[in-house]
């Protein structure tokens, strides 16, 4: 799986490591991203994937490890030495500036001269379709023209590397939608190999070549959006992916059956481990009349029609469990539900989260 | 009743407030009115009769002119530029840098400063400015007054440096930028307006100090404005109060400007100095 060799990546972590006092933020991160790639760091609030970009940034040093970029040791290198652009959560224009000198400033700095540095801004600028304001200050153009504008800052003097520090979430969802597709299609244009951290799933998958789920410091898993959705590694990937994500019910694994509160379905060749967790994803459930065998009876809780589909939410047990129903039309529906699953969709998840199947 | 009270209590407040404006209009009126006063008195009167004769006198004592128009200028713009440039320094590293205790000392600086100052540090500072040889020198008189002055500067502008978002100063490092060009470009432009808050207060105080100059400048051709002021007294002690206004008034006017200046260029704001200004 693409982990922490040298040869095979562009962008190279080596047991990566950050300790902020007693925390630890990244935790021994081995990956390995290839050249052109647009990669996405998904997971929760706090699970150090902003760290790690900043790492890669060199806008932090790392406790242990190594990081390479290009097949060279930018470890101990300062942030200008390594050629690398970031695009921040807020923009970071600053406001004493227009956008003609903000876009132009990694090139002043470079010592580029005032007439190449306003034609490439400019080039840059009708590219991303703003070449009208340069003249204003950021705080005089909308929310969708600033991140256009911090985008195209990092554009100007053609990095080796992008770095994105969940660059959407300050815009609102209508236009995140247009930026997301703006975005993507920019990379591929430009083909800067690209790390993109974010905390929503649905940014990631859409976007992304591949992502890395982090939690706590750690990478749980490194695949292609499809791979990591369909074959989550631990149950905590299973349940940040999907909206809704997966369902999952406590239960126990024994003689080729998953045996649930008030249910038990029937799984040739599963592992007899005890304690498991079954997981299903909504739209791998349908609902039947009828207790049938092998079905879940559950008790409605909500129906919530969403114009295409309708999202019928039951508590099986303890657990809260979501069924997407590919229709417009409202089904009718009494207290008792009974929730037949697809076996073949079905996940495992041992005691300790770990996938079985 | 209601209407009543409320009238009752509307003229009460307005009754006060008039009252404490009055106490501090009086004596504004007195400095724009007495020196044009040909017999100018204790009193604010309508000048009569008018004249300018008083301002005539004024720059014949050219001791007076030259302690207001060099020394005082030396001495408070020394200052000035002394404060708002070490504070802003300072409160940078100090809001910047991760150390243990840091807001302690920050309050500590400040409270030890509103202590040991004035009187009670005179001794220790003549004898601290004698052994540096700074005695009667503009520079130790402008020494003196920044040190006087920085803890609370540092203080007002450390509000600024912390309304600075890091990312301004981590977008500027990774698009390229050598610590000292991002301070330059970026953090110096935003930090700009409390540097000029900083700026004027120390300006104002510097330029209404008596005691430091008076103590520690000897000849009569280095002493400031407020020191100065004492040749319009008579021999017998009696201050001669048509030159004394005149004087007063000129001497306040550099302020005056300077302020103006200030708000019509930056604009006075206390705390978070970049709103408007950012996104």
């Amino acid at each position: 799986m693409n982990r922490g060799s040298r040869e095979d990546g562009y962008i190279v972590l080596q047991g990566l490591t950050k300790h902020f006092g007693s925390v630890v933020a990244v935790d021994r991160v081995d990956l390995a991203i290839a050249q052109g790639e647009f990669f996405a760091l998904l997971g929760p609030s706090g699970c150090g994937k902003t760290t790690t970009l900043r790492l890669i940034a060199g806008l932090e040093r790392p406790t242990a490890g190594r990081i390479f970029i290009g097949g060279r040791d930018v470890t101990d290198l300062v942030p200008r030495e390594r050629d690398v652009a970031m695009v921040f959560q807020d923009y970071a224009l600053y406001p004493h500036m227009t956008l003609l000198e903000n876009i132009g400033y990694p090139l002043k700095v470079r010592g580029v001269s005032r007439k190449e540095l306003v034609a490439r801004v400019r080039e840059v600028a009708e590219h991303l379709k703003i070449e009208d304001l340069l003249d204003r200050r950021p705080s005089q153009v909308s929310g969708g023209q600033q991140q256009r504008a911090a985008v195209a800052r990092a554009l100007v003097h053609e990095p080796k590397v992008f770095l994105f520090d969940e660059p959407l979430s300050n815009l609102d969802a209508k236009l995140r939608l247009e930026a997301r597709a703006f975005l993507k299609h920019l990379q591929r244009e430009v083909g800067v190999t690209t790390v993109y951290v974010t905390h929503d799933q649905a940014e990631a998958m859409a976007m992304a070549d591949r992502i890395g789920v982090m939690f706590a410091g750690k990478i749980a898993q490194v695949g292609s959006p499809l791979d990591v959705y369909r074959e989550p590694a631990t149950v905590e990937v299973a349940a940040f992916l999907g909206n809704p994500p997966m369902n999952l019910i406590p239960g126990r694994l024994e003689g080729g059956e998953f045996v649930g509160p008030g249910f038990r379905i029937p799984l040739p060749g599963a592992p007899s481990v005890g304690e498991a967790f079954l997981g299903i994803r909504p739209e791998h459930l349908r609902l039947a009349d009828h207790g049938e065998l092998g079905a879940i009876p559950g008790r409605l809780y909500a129906v919530q029609p969403l114009g295409p589909e309708v999202l019928v939410t039951a508590q099986v047990g303890e657990a809260t469990v979501s069924v997407r129903l590919f229709t417009e039309e409202l089904p009718r529906l009494g207290d008792e539900v009974w929730l037949v699953v697809d076996s073949a969709r079905v996940h495992l998840f041992d005691a300790d989260g770990k996938r079985l199947r | 009743m209601r209407l009543v009270r409320f009238v009752a209590v509307r003229a009460g407040f307005v009754a006060v407030a008039s009252l404490i404006g009055l106490f501090f209009v009086l004596p504004l009126l007195w400095l724009l009115t007495a020196p044009f006063n040909a017999q100018a008195t204790l009193r604010v009167e309508w000048p009569s009769p008018f004249t300018l004769r008083n301002f005539g006198d004024v720059f014949r004592n050219s001791f007076a002119i030259r302690a207001l128009f060099l020394n005082s200028i030396l001495q408070a713009g020394g200052t000035m530029l002394g404060t708002a440039v070490i504070a802003t320094l300072a409160a940078y590293a100090l809001s910047r840098l991760q150390i243990r205790g840091r807001n302690v000392l920050v309050y500590l600086l400040v409270l030890f400063s509103s202590v040991v100052t004035g009187t009670a540090a005179m001794v220790p500072i003549f004898l601290l400015l004698y052994y540096l040889r700074l005695i009667d020198t503009h520079l130790g008189v402008i020494l003196v007054l920044t040190g006087g002055l920085l803890p609370t500067g540092i203080f007002l502008m450390r509000d600024f440096v912390e309304s600075v978002p890091r990312s301004y100063e981590e977008s500027a490092l990774v698009s390229g930028a050598t610590p000292w060009q991002m301070f330059r470009d970026v953090v110096l432009p935003v930090l700009r307006p409390g540097m000029m808050v900083v700026a004027v207060w120390a300006f104002v105080n510097a330029w209404g100090n008596f005691l430091i100059p008076a103590i520690l400048i000897r000849s009569p051709e280095k002493m400031p404005a407020p020191v100065a002021i004492y040749s319009f007294y008579t021999e017998g002690g009696t201050p001669v109060l048509t030159l004394i206004s005149a004087y007063s008034l000129l001497y306040a006017i550099p302020v005056v400007v300077l302020y103006l200046f200030v708000n019509w260029r930056y604009g006075f704001r206390f705390f978070g100095g970049i709103k408007g200004g950012g996104r």
